[in-house]
């Protein structure tokens, strides 16, 4: 079946972006006219994603990023900087056109941070000086493709003797022959044995989602790769997709030929524009190869193609679902779950969507055999996991760990500067006292909490960060990368940040505290999709393990009638008119 | 025909479809689950407002995007859930700027009538007042995004004869709205308009030149409740043996003195107010200052004002109880209006360009003896600690009478469904 037209929206889009600087009124009817749509659409699919503008964006389009690890390394003094040296304000393109600065959050480098992407291309380790010449070298006319970093991967950490899984030299190829003595339900087997979970956060079997696909009968099947990894303080597929892109492209292929599909797609999120050729030059090398769009001679007469689809800027669309509308060219809402992706996925077709590292772990497990995987790891939770280290650590980065390991082990590989909380797998995660520092990280016994569950960032705090600001951060996150489809979670997390900044403010009291526990609870069991499910974890969590530091917040002098008004702040406005 | 299969809903069984939404299953078996973006001929269900969140098999989940299995078990009415459902109606209060009495489609708006079965006479969360437009532009319609709660109605089943779509989401987060195309608008017939116009459950969306056909107060949620139990619990007065004589204090802050006239408006029961209560500080008397304490304040209007910030923090010293009563008191009213305007457009407006001012006016008034205005006009538990609620615009006197005496006495009340209003 040929893909419909409007699956090439996103691609015309970024296509005119990246010429005009902006996708004016005549692109928009030009493109409704193309794809037989109502302009409204077209512009809802613009205006969804942080990447496309409806006004010019300058000749360069600085995007800096706005995550709390940012913040901690010095934002503040980059953003002035850039201000200064421009000459354009944060949302806006200075008067000759010629800048467009904007906001964003995490891009995947917080091992380097700060950093921006200056028409795309990622800039490291910013500091003032580097920003000033950045900027009068571009004011020269020098491309930013010629003067942006190349991003250190930063593999810190390897488990000892030789046992790493994810970044041994990878032959092109060398799981194929495996996957043909298996076959399908050999494969799905193998993974089982494995105990392969997937690694976007969400650790359901991979074999049994791969089995499902494999069950339906409906043709035709897509594989789909989630390289979005949005989760601020994540950046382990940029490592993988950098240095293990030949995995990854074998993974995808092993999983078509266990589930019966022809084609695969990789959703690379927009803020990895630069990786893109890694991707394509992979995939090339599989076609010249014959491994990719021919059939392939271990798998008799199974023939398979990928393709990449660049998204534009949206941590929503990191949820399978939303990745899937994403995919076919509109909004990335995620879909309700009356049809599982399994069953009508991309197109309405079975579809297998899985993670960057879930791929690459299949296709390894295939090339070094379930059994000696299952030796790496502790009984129950087999194998090794990606971390994403980064805050107050001297050696931020990538971190291969067996599960297994714990909390104090990691922090002192990384050299953790006076840790006191971490956030662990993101915002959206678990926020966790330097008390729990003993507590293993693994895939066990998530609801008993004794193991840690880590999706892959790990974020450390130390003694002197503010953690409402931080709260805050995540919330001001949240409540701009809400699709908006639902209520709780469009309204909640708005209505989360308010209370945050009464709470800032010294203004809240218990009872504020009690409310913001309820609410955040009532978002979690009413939210559309994991976004508004999880949206309040972290705050949870870091009300019941750090309860003193936020009733050192409150309102010392309430006295249960009279919540304290700030009459100066509200009378300000008037006085102007003091004659 | 189908198969059915069996199913508990709160314990209770039933027999229902297999595969059929459980929305519909439930409604079949005279089951009131409350919803709102959920409109039976659209398939897949929206799943957007998330008001139909039950516990189906142990699990959070709304009931429109399930489907009915067998032994599937619902739960509907835990107070948890009654109270979730509850949060989430007050959201979309809390988020949109919904004002009852000045919209058109009071009487008929899905949203104000989950709010009155739900019995939600309060937002817990504090209104949001973001600044939304009133789309004109359009041909034949008026978009007022202030009362949109986005359930995607329109968005999925408004389409021109050859499958154009009239509405689409815009933006995301807290920033959505729902965009109007003006060509394909323009394109629909009067039918077709009309039709969104119903299918809308707000009155987000409305017809040029087209009127909703009853009067207020006889519409369609006016009167009676779909759920048959309503006032059930709540039957039969049981009038306390001893109503001592209470002290009672009333004041209107920025509000219009139409709640205080709503309470003049219990007709023969004023002979009983009048002897059971003595008023103190109040309009109604005229007394300027407390001169006892008081058993129960009650409050008309929010604040909008220095004065009114010291008048209410008076009142919460002097009585036991307070009690808001009217919109404007809950959450702010009608005077929110001004809350996404910035104060000096709203001042120059009233005192330098209205079409009322004299030629060269050019003094908005500030002095030390005049009330100072606020930024914007706050309820008044954002002030002071408010205890009871009675909503309302203005509130229905029975209702006001009848929750002062449960309040004072404990005598057992029933508020009807016809008197609890927000218009």
């Amino acid at each position: 079946m040929e893909e419909p037209r409007q699956t090439q929206l996103l691609n015309q889009l970024w296509e005119i972006q990246l010429k005009d600087g902006f996708v004016n009124d005549a692109a928009v009817q030009l493109l409704a006219k193309r794809f037989d749509l109502s302009d409204v659409e077209v512009e809802g699919v613009v205006s969804f994603y942080h990447f496309f503008h409806r006004k010019p964006t300058g000749k360069f389009t600085i995007y800096l990023n706005n995550s709390i690890v940012s913040d901690l390394k010095g934002f503040n003094r980059i953003k002035d900087t850039f201000e200064r040296e421009t000459g354009a304000s944060f949302g806006s393109v200075d008067r000759t056109g010629t800048f467009g600065l904007f906001l964003t959050p995490c891009i995947g480098l917080s091992d380097q941070e700060p950093s921006a992407l200056i028409n795309f291309y990622p800039f490291t380790n910013l500091n003032a000086i580097k920003v000033k010449d950045i900027i009068s070298q571009l004011k020269k006319g020098v491309a930013p493709e010629a003067i942006c970093d190349a991003p250190a991967d930063n593999i810190r950490y390897m488990p000892s003797g030789n046992k790493t899984v994810f970044f041994k030299p990878f032959e092109a190829g060398c799981t194929l022959a495996r996957a043909g003595q298996l076959g399908p339900e050999g494969i799905i087997e193998e993974l089982k044995k494995a105990e392969l979970a997937g690694r976007g956060g969400a650790y359901y079997p991979t074999w049994k989602k791969w089995n499902a696909a494999r069950l339906q009968p409906a043709q035709p099947k897509y594989i789909v790769c989630n390289a979005d990894e949005g989760e601020p303080g994540t950046f382990k597929d940029r490592v993988l997709i950098n240095t293990q892109a030949r995995s990854l492209l074998e993974g995808m292929m092993i999983c078509g030929y266990a589930a019966g599909a022809a084609s695969g797609i990789i959703y690379l999120r927009g803020e990895y524009r630069w990786l893109e050729h890694k991707l394509n030059e992979a995939i090339l090398e599989y076609r010249e190869a014959g491994l990719l769009g021919h059939t392939t001679k271990h798998l008799g007469n199974f023939s398979f193609d990928i393709r990449v689809q660049v998204g534009a800027g949206s941590y929503v669309c990191g949820e399978e679902t939303a990745l899937l509308e994403s995919l076919e060219g509109k909004r990335g809402e995620p879909r309700t779950k009356w049809y599982f992706p399994v069953e009508r996925g991309y197109l309405q077709q079975p579809t297998v969507i899985n993670n960057v590292e879930t791929f690459c772990a299949a296709a390894r497990i295939l090339e070094m055999g379930a059994d000696a995987y299952i030796q790496l790891g502790i009984p129950g939770s087999p194998g090794v996991k990606l971390l994403s280290v980064s805050g107050d650590c001297k050696l931020p980065g990538i971190y291969e760990i067996e599960w297994g390991m714990t909390v104090a082990e990691l922090l002192e590989l990384c050299e953790a500067e006076d840790p006191f909380y971490i956030q662990v797998s993101g915002p959206s995660g678990e926020c966790i006292s330097i008390k729990d520092k003993y507590r293993r990280i693994s895939m066990l016994d998530l609801l008993a909490r004794k193991d840690i569950r880590c999706g892959g960032s790990f974020m450390i705090f130390s003694k002197q960060r503010d953690l409402v600001k931080v709260l805050l951060n995540f919330t001001e996150f949240f409540k701009s990368e809400s699709c908006g489809i639902c209520t709780p979670c469009r309204a909640g997390n708005f209505i989360i940040q308010r209370k945050l900044e009464r709470l800032s403010n010294g203004l809240a009291t218990e009872t504020d505290l009690q409310e913001l526990k309820s609410w955040g609870t009532i978002m979690k069991n009413t939210s559309r999709c994991g976004l508004g499910k999880t949206a309040t974890n972290s705050l949870i969590y870091a009300m019941d393990k750090f309860h003193d530091y936020f009733a050192a917040k409150l309102d010392k002098e309430f006295n249960g009638l009279n919540l304290r008004f700030d009459m100066e702040g509200a009378t300000k406005e008037y006085e102007q008119y003091k004659i | 025909m189908a198969k059915m299969v069996n199913i508990t809903i709160d314990g209770k069984p039933f027999q229902a479809e297999e595969g059929k939404n459980l929305m519909q299953a439930a409604r079949q078996n005279g089951v009131f689950i409350p919803s709102l973006c959920f409109y039976e001929h659209i398939e897949p269900p929206l799943g957007t407002c998330r008001v139909c969140t039950c516990k189906i098999n142990g699990k959070f989940s709304p009931a429109c995007t399930e489907k009915v299995s067998e032994g599937l078990a619902v739960e509907v009415n835990s107070p948890e859930l009654l109270d979730t459902r509850k949060a989430l109606v007050e959201m979309m209060f809390a988020e949109g700027n919904h004002i009852c009495p000045a919209c058109e489609k009071s009487g008929m708006c899905d949203l104000q009538h989950m709010g009155y079965e739900l019995g939600v006479s309060s937002t817990r969360f504090q209104h949001l007042f973001k600044d939304r437009v009133i789309d004109f532009n359009p041909t034949r319609m008026v978009m007022e995004h202030n009362r949109c709660i986005k359930c995607l109605r329109c968005v999925v089943d408004v389409k021109t004869r050859d499958g154009k779509k009239v509405f689409n989401y815009q933006n995301r987060g807290n920033e959505t709205f729902v965009g109007i195309d003006y060509e394909q608008e323009a394109r629909l017939t009067e039918d077709e308009a009309v039709n969104a116009m119903k299918i809308c459950p707000t009155g987000a969306i409305m017809v040029r030149g087209v009127s909703q056909a009853e009067p207020f107060g006889e519409r369609k949620y006016d009167m009676e409740s779909v759920q048959e139990n309503y006032n059930a619990k709540k039957k039969g007065s049981s009038r306390p043996p001893v109503m001592s004589k209470k002290i009672v204090a009333t004041v209107s802050l920025a509000g219009c003195f139409g709640c205080h006239m709503s309470l003049l408006d219990v007709d023969e029961e004023l002979l009983d107010i009048v002897e059971l209560l003595s008023f103190d500080k109040s309009p109604l008397t005229d007394i300027k200052n407390f001169s006892s304490r008081c058993h129960i304040g009650l409050i008309e209007g929010g604040v909008c004002n220095s004065e009114n910030v010291e008048t209410l923090r008076k009142f919460r010293e002097y009585c036991d109880i307070l009690v808001s009563f009217g919109e404007c008191s809950i959450w702010g009213g009608l005077p929110t209006m001004r809350n996404s305007i910035p104060l000096s457009e709203c001042l120059e407006e009233a005192y330098l360009n209205s079409a009322t001012s004299e030629a060269g006016a050019n003094i908005i008034p500030y002095h030390e003896d005049l009330p100072k205005i606020l930024d914007r006009v706050y309820a008044c538990n954002e002030i002071v600690k408010i205890d009871y609620y009675i909503p309302g615009c203005p509130p229905d006197a029975n209702h006001i009478w009848k929750a002062v005496k449960n309040i004072l006495w404990g005598e057992e009340y029933s508020i009807l469904y016809s008197e609890f209003k927000y218009d």
